[in-house]
Parts: structure tokens; sequence; C-alpha cells
């Protein structure tokens, strides 16, 4: 799993936020565009992406892109 | 007067049979001449429908003839369909009289639009697409050629299919959202997220189904 590929497939799940918004270190809840909607979309994302389940915590407790990146790449160890 | 030829006289065959009398354009555009089909004995058990003329392969284009084709399988559409046209066959569209195509919508050659489907407005259709009874494309979507939408299903505003996309009985498709190219969403679906290409997803939300 590369950390640039986590990004863009992070930020593809956004309609009107332009990509080059999205970096590793984008504190993701602040853009204007995040939704409840957006999350439950990024979780659906990883599983079929990365074949892991995280969760509602996992976002919560997350405050950068990297950081979730980072849950799921030991997600994906386990 | 034209003559209509439907190519497929199964059980899609006849409900398109049927779309094919309703339409203002029967008795004063065109009569019905018949169904192609490889399978001679197809209405055999059934009473009221006229006869199967040929198989496609075997079919001779005549001068007055149009088609249109009453296959549900996206790529035995397109397969019947070019075999037509590249005997020079002419295809026309089918809209039921109770289907509402809105302000500025438009939809090409070939396609079925059934009994209450709903197009919103400013939506394009291409060619040969399939919209199924009381389904609903959104406003300003975009339809691909090929599709197929069945009963029950709904676009949101600014959904983009490309070509040859299935979406199956009552599936969802959120806004702005974009289905790839020869993709199929299952049965009752909900599709938050765009679908990749080539890929099959089921369920709510909706999830790609794995092959291996």
């Amino acid at each position: 799993m590369e950390l640039n590929d986590f990004v863009k497939n992070f930020a593809e799940q956004f309609d009107d936020t332009d990509m080059s918004e999205f970096s590793a270190g984008t504190a993701f809840r602040t853009i204007g565009e995040w939704s409840s909607l957006i999350a439950l979309n990024i979780i659906a994302m990883v599983d079929d992406e990365y074949g892991v389940q995280i969760k509602a915590d996992d976002i919560r407790g997350s405050v950068t892109i990297e950081d979730l990146y980072n849950i799921v790449k030991i997600k994906m160890q386990q | 007067m034209k003559k209509l030829i439907l190519i497929g006289a199964r059980g899609y065959g006849r409900v398109i049979y049927n779309l094919a009398i309703s339409c203002k354009g029967y008795n004063t555009e065109y009569t019905i001449k018949g169904f192609l089909d490889d399978k001679r004995d197809a209405l055999d058990e059934f009473d009221g429908y006229p006869p199967v003329i040929a198989s496609v392969e075997d079919y001779q284009v005549q001068q007055d003839d149009v088609f249109v084709c009453a296959l549900g399988d996206v790529s035995e559409k397109k397969n019947y369909s070019e075999m037509i046209l590249n005997k020079g066959g002419e295809f026309i569209s089918l809209l039921h009289p109770t289907a509402n195509v809105s302000t500025n919508s438009v939809y090409g050659k070939g396609c079925l639009v059934c009994f209450n489907a709903f197009i919103s407005a400013d939506a394009t259709i291409g060619d040969f697409v399939t919209v199924q009874p009381f389904s609903m494309v959104g406003h300003n979507a975009v339809v691909g050629n090929w599709c197929h939408l069945d009963t029950h299903m709904f676009l949101g505003g600014y959904v983009r299919l490309e070509d040859e996309v299935t979406i199956h009985t009552g599936a969802i498709v959120h806004p702005y959202k974009k289905v790839g190219r020869g993709a199929t969403v299952g049965a009752g679906a909900v599709v938050l997220r765009n679908v990749k290409e080539q890929t099959t997803v089921f369920g709510n939300p909706a999830m790609r189904l794995k092959t291996e």
C-alpha cells in the first residue's frame, strides 16, 4: 500500500473538492465538503481497496489522511 | 408505412411487442412485421403475436424495415443490434405515451422508453438505451450507449453512466456519481461511490463483488 495511492483513493470520495487540495497532511475534517456520507464512503473504499474494516472511531481518531493511512496499514498487517 | 421488426421473441420480446402497439406511431408510422429469433418455436405457446420470421443471422433487411432490439442483456443487445446495423438496418426508438421526457432531455436511436418511465430535465440518453417501467433518470444525467436501466431504478441528478452499463431493478445511484463502462449495479443497490468499469457492485452502500 502506497501513501500516494491512499491519498488519491481518499480524494476520489469527494465530488466537488479539487484533487490538488489533498495531500498526506491534509486535515480532512476541515474540508468544506466533508460529511458523514463521505465518512461512510471512506469506510467502504478502505474495505473495497484494502480488504480491511475500519470503524467510525478510526476516522474520528484521525486528523490527517496519513493518520488514517497508518491505521489501515496496521490493520492490513494483523 | 414502415414495418417494425423486433429482435428477440422471448419474454422480453413479448413485453416490447406490447410497448410497440401502445406507442402513438403504431399504425400511423409503422405496422409490426414480426420477430427475429433463432428459436423459431419461441411463440408457439402464446396466442396473439406476429410470427417469428427468421433468425437475426439469416434475415435479409428489406426496404421498409425498421427495427428495435428486445433483448435485456446489454452484450446480447449490442451483438444482435450490430448484426442488423451491419446489414444496413435502421433502428427506431419507442416512447410509451405515459413516459415523461422533460425539457431539453434527449435520447438517441434504438431506445425503448417504457410505461411510466420519467426522464427529468436536461438529461442526455445515448443510443440503444432501455429505460424500463417506472425508472427515473435525474436531471442533467448522462447515459451512454447500450445501457439497460431496469424497473424502479433511480439515477440522481448529474449521474454519468458510461456505455454498456446495467442498473438492475430498484437500484439507486446517488447524484453526481459515475458508473464506468460495462459495469453492473445489482438489484436494490445504493451507489454512493463511483463504480469502476467492468465491475459489479451490490448492497447498501454498494460494494464491489470480488471475483476471486
